[in-house]
């Protein structure tokens, strides 16, 4: 019979005895002892707990049924179901009687021969039920929420197994509500008094929807069927159904869990017939439309009264009533609509993927900080020394280093990564173009903002996609002229400390430079004369504008020739340069030089006019002093001599302060380097460099309306010290500027 | 006003949540930072409420939750949580939490959810 080796059976038997001592003791002072009451009841359910489990392990029913048996009343004592009386004092005292009896009766012959247990439990039975029909001191809003039901189980035709599994039904129950009256009677069946059914009639009070009971019962072991039908109790019909809909604000926290405790107080305050979407939907997230959930609600209360209760919950926008569910009969149907479909397309807000460390990494910084703050005004309001202070501000730099660290970290991939993913569409465009290309990846990987790397990816798109469709020839034509048949496209990224250069090397035919100039010149991009003018970099510069497809027809893969224009403009977003170069016959390279990080960037601080200006450091390659008699103009431009060179001059009086008059005394210098090639350099002249520092910039077309923006230098401000903006100066531009006028 | 028991294990939030409580006319009579003293804490002042944090160094929420429970079945206990323990706040609501307030803290949610909890039954 057991299913313990003999040899367990002394240190299972050891154990019990133990806690048989434990239990009598613990008894001794359930009566009188009235402070330390729910202790010594709560020692007690541990003790008869350990019985239970070791006696159903070791394979005794009738002690395991005991044990049990005594934790739930135990149990139902604590949760203040119950409250301890003579009667019920004296079935305690019975049980574990029973269960040192069980015991000794397993020592002595090794079976539990010995013991009759149905009378106590006939005894625990009567008491139980007795005590829930006066329940009427039990809290009111318990009672109104116990709801009568006819619950029929149907089991396994097994009928061996039956009484075991009648027996995990009661324990079921136990935990469910407070059974009424079963057929046949469930002892007897335990006890192997009665002949087993199939089917198990049991009226149960629970506070629990039918639903759940039916959950609950069914994943009994051995439970094929649960068939819950109301009972049709007097205080139902004077109960009203309510449709109701609980809208959670979009800002809602775990919007499933206050969806969950609501649905609990509804619980409290009536029947819940059902709920959509169904409970194990919202608990996995899931709610309806824009965030509501629906609850099929049977209550005394009204429906204003319910709504004060739901909006009690922090997080509820709104409660409204829904159509009275007029006509249908039970509870089990569902609501009458289909069920709602969540909103087929909300638009998306743009999302990243997260590391959940960092998430808390932030939260907790931010925690620190607000602390901080909250220190500082108890601080300030009060006395303080100047260890606090420096404590204080410890803390801060320290805290404000971690956010940085974080925030970094989370907006930072791989750059090479993101790359890559372009490849098999460019394979396939080109294989649908009917050529052969072949796209390789070059140099080191390196960690960039996202945007940065959005904007790296989107330029690409552009540019592999006019490689592919103009630059690259078809493999006839790359035969014919000598070229191995198959075009090669090879992206490289060469990281500088504080920016990174993505170039885009083909080898197909180049752009020829007087189809792009007739193009401009056809389109009114510039005027012929100058087209004659242009020098070859400023001609391959043009296809960077917006209006110059080489397409004639528009097409779906080159788009509408603002492609490269728009490359052009977000790269100068991020204060990045493109330069092309390009060979007729041999392929065109195409660079983008963007700095690794956006939000922060090293700008120059200098003076201009008694003002502050902002230069971005990205192709800065050195800084000087000279006198301001060293500047001279010839012709329409400045010329500045230096010990290190000679250097066309730009005034940045001339553009931000309307021609000032040249400064007198000393100027100082920023030496710019104007291509990639390191041949341009312009010297930047100011009043005052007054220094060097990283600072977040913000865009200026968030600012100000973008044609404001559009020809100007200014292309952002940077917040100094929380004072007034200081001008971020686009070098780019100015250059750009200064290009198309001297034309 | 009622009286609150503080869990968690950052001394900041629990400056925080002090303050919005006192300020609020609630009286906080005690702080813990383990599960072990909340445990320890919650049999000894027996609070009106105690707000949890879900995280704790030497247990987790929901078992010093079930602890406070074995004590006190009536126990109103208030998880405090951050963004990713959705799944655990669920077992945390199942195993009987009344309520949960949200890190970073906005004091009128969580006085609002705290006279909610005050004020419900059982």
């Amino acid at each position: 019979m057991t299913i313990i080796g003999a040899n367990y059976i002394g240190s299972f038997l050891e154990e019990a005895r133990e806690k048989v001592v434990e239990l009598k003791e613990l008894f001794s002072r359930l009566s009188g002892d009235e402070e330390n009451l729910s202790k010594t009841v709560e020692e007690m359910i541990r003790s008869a707990h350990t019985i239970k489990g070791t006696a159903s392990l070791a394979g005794f029913p009738k002690l395991t049924q005991a044990a049990h048996w005594l934790e739930t009343i135990l149990d139902m004592i604590r949760s203040g179901n119950l409250s301890l009386d003579e009667d019920l004092l004296s079935i305690i005292r019975e049980l574990i009687v029973s269960i040192d009896r069980l015991i000794h009766s397993i020592e002595d012959f090794g079976d539990e021969r010995e013991v009759e247990l149905s009378p106590v439990i006939a005894r625990a039975t009567l008491y139980l039920k007795n005590a829930s029909r006066k329940a009427g001191k039990l809290p009111p809003l318990k009672v109104a929420l116990e709801k009568r039901y006819e619950v029929v189980v149907s089991f396994e035709p097994v009928p061996e197994k039956i009484p075991v599994w009648t027996f995990a039904v009661l324990s079921k129950l136990q935990r469910l509500g407070h059974l009424i009256s079963s057929e046949p009677d469930v002892n007897d069946i335990i006890e192997g008094r009665t002949k087993p059914g199939e089917r198990l009639k049991l009226v149960i009070e629970s506070p629990l929807s039918p639903d759940e009971i039916k959950e609950e019962l069914g994943s009994v072991n051995g439970v094929r069927k649960v068939e819950v039908l109301g009972h049709g109790g007097q205080n139902e019909r004077k109960e009203g159904k309510l449709r109701l809909r609980i809208y959670l604000t979009e800002e809602t926290p775990f919007k499933a869990a206050r969806a969950l405790l609501i649905i609990q107080d509804l619980r409290k305050a009536g029947r819940v017939l059902s709920v959509n979407p169904p409970e194990g939907e919202i608990k996995d997230g899931t709610l309806l439309g824009e965030g509501f959930f629906e609850v099929l609600l049977e209550s005394e209360l009204s429906f204003e009264r319910v709504r004060e209760l739901v909006l009690r919950h922090p997080g509820v926008r709104d409660v409204i009533k829904i159509g009275e569910p007029e006509g249908e009969s039970t509870e089990q149907k569902s609501f009458s609509g289909k069920k709602i479909r969540p909103l087929p397309f909300r638009p998306r807000k743009r999302t990243i993927p997260v590391d959940v460390s960092a998430l808390d990494e932030l939260l907790y910084s931010l925690g620190e900080l607000v602390a901080i703050g909250e220190w500082l005004r108890d601080i300030t309001s009060g006395s303080f020394n100047p260890e606090q202070i420096e404590e204080l501000s410890g803390k801060l730099l320290e805290t404000i280093e971690r956010l940085r660290k974080t925030v970094t970290s989370l907006r930072t991939v791989k750059l090479r990564d993101r790359i890559a993913e372009l490849i098999p569409s460019i394979e396939k465009l080109a294989a649908e173009k009917g050529k052969r290309v072949k796209v390789t990846i070059l140099g080191e990987d390196v960690a960039v903002d996202r945007i940065v790397a959005a904007v790296v990816w989107e330029a690409l798109v552009h540019i592999l996609r006019n490689a592919v469709i103009h630059g690259i020839e078809g493999s006839e034509e790359r035969l014919r002229i000598g070229k191995p048949p198959e075009g090669l496209i090879e992206i490289s990224i060469v990281p500088h400390p504080s920016y990174v250069e993505v170039s885009v090397r083909d080898d197909g035919r180049g752009i020829d430079i007087s189809e792009v100039k007739k193009r401009a010149v056809e389109r009114g991009i510039i005027t012929p004369e100058e087209a004659k003018r242009l020098s070859r970099k400023e001609a391959l510069m043009l296809i960077f504008r917006p209006g110059m497809s080489t397409e004639r027809e528009v097409s779906e893969e080159s788009g509408r020739g603002f492609g490269l224009s728009v490359v052009m403009e977000s790269i100068r977003e991020l204060h990045g340069s493109v330069h092309v170069s390009s060979e007729e016959g041999r392929g065109t390279v195409i660079t983008l030089r963007v700095p690794t990080d956006v939000l922060i960037i090293p700008v120059y601080i200098v003076e201009v006019g008694g003002k502050k200006y902002a230069i971005p450091s990205i192709g800065i390659l050195d800084s000087f002093k000279l006198g301001a008699e060293s500047v001279r103009k010839v012709g329409s431009v400045y010329v500045a001599a230096h010990t290190s060179g000679i250097f066309p001059a730009v005034l940045l009086h001339d553009i931000v302060e309307d021609f000032a008059p040249l400064p007198e005394g000393e100027v100082e210098g920023l030496l710019f380097q104007f291509d990639k090639d390191g041949k341009e350099k312009v010297l930047v002249l100011v009043d005052r460099i007054l220094g060097k520092k990283e600072t977040v910039v913000r865009s200026l077309r968030s600012l100000v309306p973008s044609a404001e923006v559009e020809k100007g230098v200014f292309t952002g401000v940077i917040i100094m010290g929380g004072r007034e903006p200081v001008p971020l100066i686009d070098l780019i531009s100015l250059m750009e500027g200064l290009v198309r006028e001297k034309h | 006003m009622a009286r609150i028991l503080i869990v968690d294990d950052a001394l900041f939030a629990r400056i925080l949540l002090r303050k919005i409580f006192t300020e609020a006319g609630h009286e906080v009579v005690g702080e813990a930072s383990t599960g072990k003293e909340a445990i320890e804490l919650y049999s000894k002042l027996r609070p009106d409420v105690i707000t949890l944090d879900i995280i704790m160094p030497d247990m987790d929420g929901i078992t010093a939750l079930q602890e406070i429970k074995k004590i006190d079945p009536n126990a109103k206990v208030i998880m405090i949580t951050s963004v990713d323990n959705d799944k655990k706040l669920i077992e945390c609501i199942e195993a009987g939490a009344s309520g949960y307030i949200v890190k970073p803290f906005e004091p009128s949610q969580v006085l609002k959810e705290v006279e909610r909890v005050l004020s419900s039954q059982e």
